[in-house]
């Protein structure tokens, strides 16, 4: 009886590993990512703003393709991912030094709406200590229910950054973390073209 | 050619694993299934990562397919004024109570690393009183880096200061990928610091047993908590005990007693006590009494057998049956 049962154990120990190993190796298809001078793909996200101080949703959207024209810089950051958050002033300077841009700084794998919002509304939570309502770039958010990091392209680097020139093409896209003069060597050859 | 398969033979006898190490390379190979992340450079960001594997393994980890428990604590606790950790608190609590610090002795790929590292050939530090007041080490870390400071400056502590499964798996893991090479660029002082501690943690890996478990280790910390209360492991049944000290003289760990919260439940001990008083918790599930009880033909049982080290001080000694200490 107990050699069955040993026997029993080590072929589902060898059925569990073999399943994992093919699966995660095979089976799971990494999304395909999204390269440079490929069109990129729409996105819908809700908005968020400070309204007296105190951050809340606005019941607004910012759509993609709804803003072709203009230069879109779209940065993927999370609430507890600390580099993203250090990028953060940079891309806020840059926004107020060239409002012809549009900036988008997505919130995204941080919860629920309610989450992020009670997040930014509570400074001691955030280590770098971000002056949120003193920030002109526009803040999206994206709940459990979408994966808008993954359909433009992330491949689990956080923060991610996206350049889409007028014509809807990407330009950039990586997941360094970029600065001031990163963000200028990048998008303002495209403001000349 | 017939000499050289032989040699190999042999050698592959000499270096045969024991079930534990066995269990434990399986074990890191499981919670590393995505070896494809080693080649492409990028972590799994699928639905098992969701799930925490219960030793320690690096979230960024190329291969890691689960997260790492004490790097999720640390992040639940740091977000924990906007929602309550519960899921964290449930996890650690359930593989406390199941396996506790048996997860060190079987399941971690860390402890796994050390114990390789401990195999190098050179001259080894023993346990001593000083090694003794250092594994104390490791509850200041948890109160301070894995508590205090999520909960106060709401960064993960260990992980973003100490923890050097990070530092190896996630950082070295990703950043020697030549996709990622232009990251290099942005390594600052806070790398450097964390890879010294790693290179200090393996080099001490190498010279004392388990070095980063004994004296560093939060989630070890934290799993031996549940020492009395967890449902597998080693016991000691004091009415067998003669306190000869064999099992704590054959243990590495800077164990006490048997089965107390140093103990990674590795099973050394068993085979080395004369009065047969350490056994595994939950044995009666697997086999049929223990020596003193089953009649004398009962053959042995199959899991304290897949424990019986090779070089076994003190082989096959047979408990007398009562038969046999009545007629003496």
């Amino acid at each position: 009886m107990n050699k069955i049962v040993s026997y029993v154990c080590y072929g589902l120990a060898t059925v569990v590993m073999g399943s994992a190993l093919v699966y995660y190796n095979f089976v799971d298809k990494k999304r395909p990512g999204v390269e440079v001078w490929d069109n990129s793909p729409d996105f819908t996200v809700a908005t968020m703003a400070a309204e007296n101080d105190t951050f809340k949703m606005t019941g607004n959207t910012y759509n993609l393709y709804e803003n072709e024209g203009k230069v879109r810089v779209v940065n993927f950051w999370a609430t507890w991912c600390a580099a993203c958050k250090h990028e953060l002033p940079d891309f806020d300077k840059f926004a107020k030094a060239y409002p012809e841009v549009d900036v988008i700084a997505i919130c995204g794998q941080s919860g629920l709406d309610k989450d992020v919002i009670a997040w930014m509304n509570n400074p001691e939570l955030d280590a770098q200590k971000n002056a949120w309502s003193d920030y002109s770039l526009t803040f999206g958010f994206y709940g459990p229910d979408q994966d808008v990091y993954g359909d433009m392209g992330g491949q689990g680097m956080w923060p991610t950054t996206v350049v889409v020139d007028e014509d809807g093409v990407i330009r950039y896209t990586s997941g360094n973390t970029l600065d001031m003069k990163g963000l200028e060597e990048i998008v303002l050859p495209l403001l000349n073209d | 050619m017939k000499k050289f398969f032989v040699k190999i033979k042999n050698w592959l006898i000499r270096i045969k694993p024991s079930k534990r190490k066995i269990i434990q390379l399986y074990a890191a190979l499981l919670t590393n299934a995505n070896i494809k992340g080693f080649f492409n450079g990028q972590i799994y960001m699928g639905a098992t990562k969701n799930l925490c594997v219960p030793g320690m393994n690096c979230y960024s980890c190329p291969g890691a397919i689960g997260s790492c428990p004490l790097g999720s604590l640390q992040n639940a606790l740091a977000a924990s004024k906007t929602r309550t950790p519960a899921y964290i608190f449930g996890i650690l609590i359930l593989f406390g109570l199941l396996l506790g610090r048996t997860i060190c002795g079987w399941l971690c790929p860390i402890g796994l690393g050390q114990e390789l590292l401990y195999k190098i050939k050179t001259p080894k530090v023993k346990k001593n009183k000083v090694t003794y007041v250092f594994s104390y080490l490791k509850y200041v870390l948890l109160i301070v880096l894995v508590v205090i400071i999520p909960l106060t400056v709401f960064i993960p502590g260990f992980c973003e200061y100490i923890c050097p499964a990070g530092t190896f798996q996630g950082g070295l893991g990703l950043l020697l990928q030549k996709e990622n090479y232009e990251k290099l660029a942005d390594l600052g002082p806070l790398f450097t610091w964390k890879f010294t501690v790693m290179i200090l943690v393996i080099a001490g890996s190498i010279f004392f047993y388990r070095f980063f478990c004994r004296f560093l280790c939060p989630l070890g910390a934290l799993y031996g908590f549940f020492c009395r209360i967890a449902m597998l492991g080693v016991k000691l049944d004091e009415n067998k005990c003669t306190d000869c000290g064999l099992c704590i003289t054959a243990c590495k760990m800077d164990i006490k007693k048997v089965g107390d919260h140093e103990c990674i439940h590795c099973g050394a001990c068993i085979s080395v006590c004369p009065a047969k008083a350490i056994s595994w918790k939950g044995e009666k599930l697997f086999v049929r009494g223990n020596d003193a009880d089953a009649p004398q033909t009962t053959e042995i049982k199959p899991l304290t057998s897949m424990l019986k080290r090779k070089e076994n001080p003190v082989e096959n000694t047979e408990i007398p049956t009562e038969a046999e200490v009545n007629n003496e």
